[in-house]
């Protein structure tokens, strides 16, 4: 299978090939996934592995080869008991403690492994005895076992004697089926490197919490816990089992109930929005990691809105989309499409936080999706044009509803943006202008009224000329609206696609003319060079 | 006066809805639906929005709401190609040109002559190492090279490793002198190969100026990102030899510990060691077996340690468990042999059991005393047996082979010739077996002069 994607349909998590084929992957025995709106799936990519979470019960990591596993081991609940027995060369008092491994059998590489368990009581004091452990926990994690891949060991960690205050690893036990061991290693023998101080959970390990937002940045995992939203919380680098206690956070805590509502990862700084602030986390580890406050009164509303690009971060707010890039954070609608997010003439603007968007970088656009004035599903997009800096749409598709956006790569490994849908399929561009098989795209265009400079003066505008690109069909429709501001719509006008230049009828006399263009036929292209209007001023009222 | 507006940019300025209507500039819109602007040779003009396609043909999710995707970071899955080593001399009939047999599925295989030929341990030394070695290690094919001149030939060189990546077959190490033999005394042979690590993986060598059973043996990690053999354990002293003069058969992780069986020779005691990376000086000895059985392999299963013998004579075969206090018993004991050898080796985890090919001289029925058993870890069954593939008239003298869990899911063995006296008897050919679940199993090659190693490599 070529190049593919994972999605989430329903509750379903599929693998899906650019030639369109969905598989469903098998989820670990226990765990759903949510369909609720505000348990969107949340993806973020570590090297070769992908994690889940906020729609499933548990985080869930799916590797390489699509297995799809329990992101972190719940930590051992019992601790071993220690005896003495006889034979062996140890001497003296001691406690363990245990933690679980999901080992890679094919590598022999530990990938995961859990919090450590509660402590042991001290043993009794051994005289050149053996060491056993007895009632070595099970992990109940089971489905994180794959079949000839995974394997969960245990790890068992002991102190010096005395005991000790440190821990260091003293022996493995392989499988999750035995529950003794015993081991007569000195203390000297003991490793040099004592026991991981970063082994930690993260929210969602168990069904409890969730990990609402998740986002790769600096070879970490980084999140929001459901259970104190203005946390975020990240892993060591490298690693996506152990969380320690990274936690930044964001403050003013406890200002809403929504938190921390946004990550946006850029090359050099992570963008952690509230609903007011946008912060960002700058730093190469966590002995110098800092959260610094970039703006008030600019927030992101959307997690889904946020796109990054070339390092340039889009996002919307309650009041537009904002550009964050190296020269700073603008808005890019005020002056052009501020009344699209200020307003409700056009929007649901109640419906923001359920914003999605995506890049298109075949044609420069961000493209966020919104729900219509009214409406309850995000049933219309926007575009923004970075390069040219110009808005296009509300864009609408009349057979099918949008329920989310996202950019995959094709066969050849080209940026193809996507929308998903509200009965399972996933869409991308075509150059046929149709919708799915046969549902015509109804374009609307309405330009200015033109004045011609002269808002206060009677004019006759003369034949309306059309140029535009040679289609083999089609035809526009063309309303001419003339007079003053107030102007109706005049007789409509029909321009053949297939000439390249048509002159067509005159539109008389006003102070304007307004052209108002329509094209709703299914397969036909319609593109659009400019037209002329020949006017002579008549003179003032 | 007449005049006239020219309005040629309709794709450079887009939607306003912010101005009122005379502040508009010529060529702006106030609602642009399904009209966009296409930089692909169309810039500047204006046109309908591309049309919509499904990617996926049918719905996912029985049709529901399609909630979100990423696009996986990398850009092909990998295809998997098997590789069966071949000796070079011939066993029967005419000395093969190919040097692997090869597959893609794992069901059709051919001969290929890339990579070049593997080692094996009777082509100098007998009583060593019956297998080919190779390991297949990230993803690509590492096996003990047959192109060098092996001591105490004259103009010796250094026993080596190579790596075929599924495209590009190289040399990669050079097994370092044992400088307590002599400074410039080569290694006789790599006699096995473990994984140990995502960096490095475990390769055994025979000692070169002191054959057979005095021959000295050493254990390294190899790191093939640079070619480094880092020895694991002291070298002994000059005159002294390593593991009790042992030859390394095999080895395993076990425990948090390197595990190591050796081979004495004929009547000899074999034994394991053990060593942990990073803590230890020295080797340990785990246990030494009773005479007549040397240690042909190991595999940790569910937090115990099996051992395959290699049990000469009256002496019958027996798998030997390590418990988790660290006592071994036997776990399953076989037919004693009548005459020759038994052999119960490529111990190999596959799914939830524990898989051995065995040969097993006692068994009277001559035509099954090759097979694959099973271990659930309760008991051992017999899951395949030579005379199921219709090759009872097989010559069944020796077996030796590898066990290996491919990534496409299934279960290989592979055997070697089974009869090395047999020097034209075609059915003494080596079989390659697969079986996806453990139970139902086919042999998908047979091949002269097939000998016992397997691997794999997956490229994009």
């Amino acid at each position: 299978m070529a190049n593919y994607a994972l999605v989430q349909i329903g509750t379903t998590l599929n693998v899906m090939s650019t030639a369109g084929a969905v598989t469903a992957l098998t989820l670990p025995t226990g765990t759903t996934l949510s369909t609720n709106v505000t348990r969107r799936p949340r993806f973020a990519i570590l090297g070769a592995n992908t994690f889940l979470t906020n729609s499933p019960t548990r985080n869930l990591w799916i590797d390489r080869d699509r297995n799809v596993i329990p992101m972190n081991l719940q930590p051992p609940t019992a601790a071993p008991v220690l005896t003495a027995v006889a034979g062996g060369t140890l001497s003296g008092t001691f406690q363990v403690k245990t933690t679980f491994l999901l080992r890679d059998i094919t590598t022999g590489q530990v990938v995961i492994e859990s919090p450590f368990g509660p402590t042991s009581e001290t043993s009794a004091t051994l005289s050149t005895q053996w060491l056993r452990a007895n009632g070595i926990p099970l992990s109940f994690d089971t489905t994180a076992e794959i079949s000839n891949k995974y394997r969960i060991d245990r790890r068992l960690y002991r102190t010096t004697t005395g005991p000790g205050t440190a821990f260091f690893p003293w022996v493995d036990v392989d499988g999750n089926t035995q529950t003794q061991i015993q081991d007569d290693l000195s203390d000297a023998a003991l490793d040099n490197v004592a026991a991981p101080t970063t082994l930690g959970n993260p929210p969602g390990t168990v069904g409890s919490s969730r990990l609402v937002l998740l986002a790769s940045w600096r070879g970490r995992l980084w999140g929001v816990d459901s259970e104190a939203l203005d946390d975020v919380v990240y892993t060591e680098e490298g690693s996506f089992g152990q969380w320690s206690n990274n936690r930044f956070t964001i403050p003013p805590k406890g200002f809403d109930s929504r938190g921390v509502t946004g990550f946006a990862a850029r090359r050099e700084a992570l963008g952690v929005g509230k609903t007011n602030t946008l912060f960002q986390i700058t730093g190469t580890n966590a002995d110098n990691f800092r959260v610094v406050k970039l703006s008030e009164n600019i927030g992101i509303e959307s997690p889904e809105s946020v796109v990054i690009y070339r390092d340039i971060t889009w996002f919307l707010w309650k009041d537009g989309v904002y550009q964050w890039d190296n020269e700073g954070i603008r808005s890019v609608s005020d002056g052009k499409v501020r009344s699209w997010f200020t307003t409700d003439n056009y929007f649901n603007r109640s419906r923001f936080q359920n914003a999605f968007a995506t890049i298109d970088p075949i044609r420069n656009m961000y493209r966020l999706h919104l729900a219509n004035a009214g409406d309850s599903t995000e049933n219309r997009w926007v575009e923004y044009n970075f390069v040219d800096k110009t808005w296009w749409g509300p864009h609408q598709r009349d057979d099918v509803t949008p329920t989310s956006a996202f950019l995959l790569y094709d066969a050849n490994d080209v940026a193809t943006p996507c929308m998903g849908n509200s009965t399972g399929f996933v869409w991308k561009d075509q150059s046929t202008r149709t919708d799915g098989t046969s549902t015509a795209i109804d374009s609307d265009l309405t330009g200015k009224f033109h004045d011609m400079q002269t808002p206060d003066i009677e004019k006759y505008f003369g034949e309306l000329t059309l140029i535009s690109k040679i289609q083999a069909a089609g035809t526009l429709t063309i309303t001419p609206y003339v007079g003053g501001l107030d102007a109706s719509a005049g007789t409509a006008i029909s321009a053949g696609m297939t000439l390249g230049r048509q002159r067509l009828r005159r539109l008389g006399q006003g102070r304007f003319v307004r052209l108002a263009m329509r094209h709703n036929t299914a397969g036909q292209d319609v593109e659009l060079i400019g037209y002329e209007i020949p006017f002579s001023e008549l003179g003032r009222r | 006066m007449g005049a006239k507006l020219s309005i040629y940019n309709l794709g450079k300025l887009g939607v306003n809805v912010d101005a009122n209507p005379v502040q508009l500039q010529d060529g702006e819109f106030t609602e642009a639906k399904n009209w966009t602007t296409d930089p692909s040779g169309s810039e500047g003009s204006i046109r309908k929005r591309p049309g919509l396609t499904a990617i996926n043909s049918s719905a996912g999710g029985g049709g529901t709401s399609v909630l979100g995707a990423v696009n996986l970071g990398y850009t092909q899955t990998l295809t998997n190609t098997f590789y069966a080593g071949v000796r070079a001399t011939a066993q029967n009939g005419s000395s093969p040109s190919a040097t692997w047999r090869s597959s893609t599925n794992g069901t059709s295989w051919s001969s290929v002559t890339t990579p070049t030929r593997p080692v094996y341990g009777n082509e100098y030394a007998t009583q060593w190492s019956d297998e080919v070695v190779a390991l297949p290690h990230n993803n690509k094919l590492y096996y003990a090279g047959d192109d060098y001149v092996s001591y105490p030939t004259a103009s010796h060189s250094a026993p080596t490793i190579r790596c075929y990546d599924g495209v590009v077959d190289a040399l990669v190490g050079r097994c370092p002198y044992n400088i307590s033999i002599g400074a410039d005394t080569n290694a006789f042979m790599v006699t096995a190969m473990a994984l140990y690590d995502t960096d490095s993986f475990l390769v055994a060598c025979a000692d070169g100026g002191a054959l057979g059973s005095t021959a000295p043996a050493r254990v390294f990690r190899f790191f093939p990102a640079n070619g480094q053999f880092q020895q694991i354990g002291p070298t002994a002293a000059v005159g002294a030899t390593e593991f009790n003069a042992g030859i390394v058969q095999c080895m395993t992780v076990h425990a948090g510990r390197i595990f190591i069986g050796t081979e004495r020779g004929g009547s000899g005691t074999g034994q394991t060691y053990m060593f942990r990376v990073g803590q230890d000086t020295t080797w340990s000895v785990d246990n030494t077996f009773g005479a007549n059985y040397n240690i042909h392999s190991l595999a940790s299963y569910k937090g115990r340690l099996f051992a395959g013998t290699r049990s000469l004579l009256s002496a019958s075969p027996i798998i030997y468990v390590r418990s988790t206090v660290g006592a071994w018993t036997a776990s399953y004991t076989g037919s004693a042999a009548s005459s020759g050898f038994s052999t119960l080796t490529a111990l190999t985890v596959f799914g939830d059991n524990l898989y051995c090919l065995g040969y097993e001289d006692g068994v009277a029925d001559t035509s099954e005393r090759i097979t694959i058993k099973k271990f659930d870890d309760t008991s051992w069954s017999t899951v395949w047996t030579l005379d199921e593939g219709g090759q009872e008239s097989r010559s069944q003298n020796t077996v030796g082979g590898q066990g290996l869990v491919g990534p496409d899911g299934a279960l290989y063995f592979v055997i070697s010739e089974t009869d090395a006296a047999a020097a034209t008897d075609a059915n003494s050919d080596g079989i390659i077996l697969r079986s996806t679940n453990g139970t139902t199993w086919t042999e998908v090659d047979t091949f002269t002069n097939l000998r016992g190693c397997i691997g794999f490599t997956r490229t994009v």
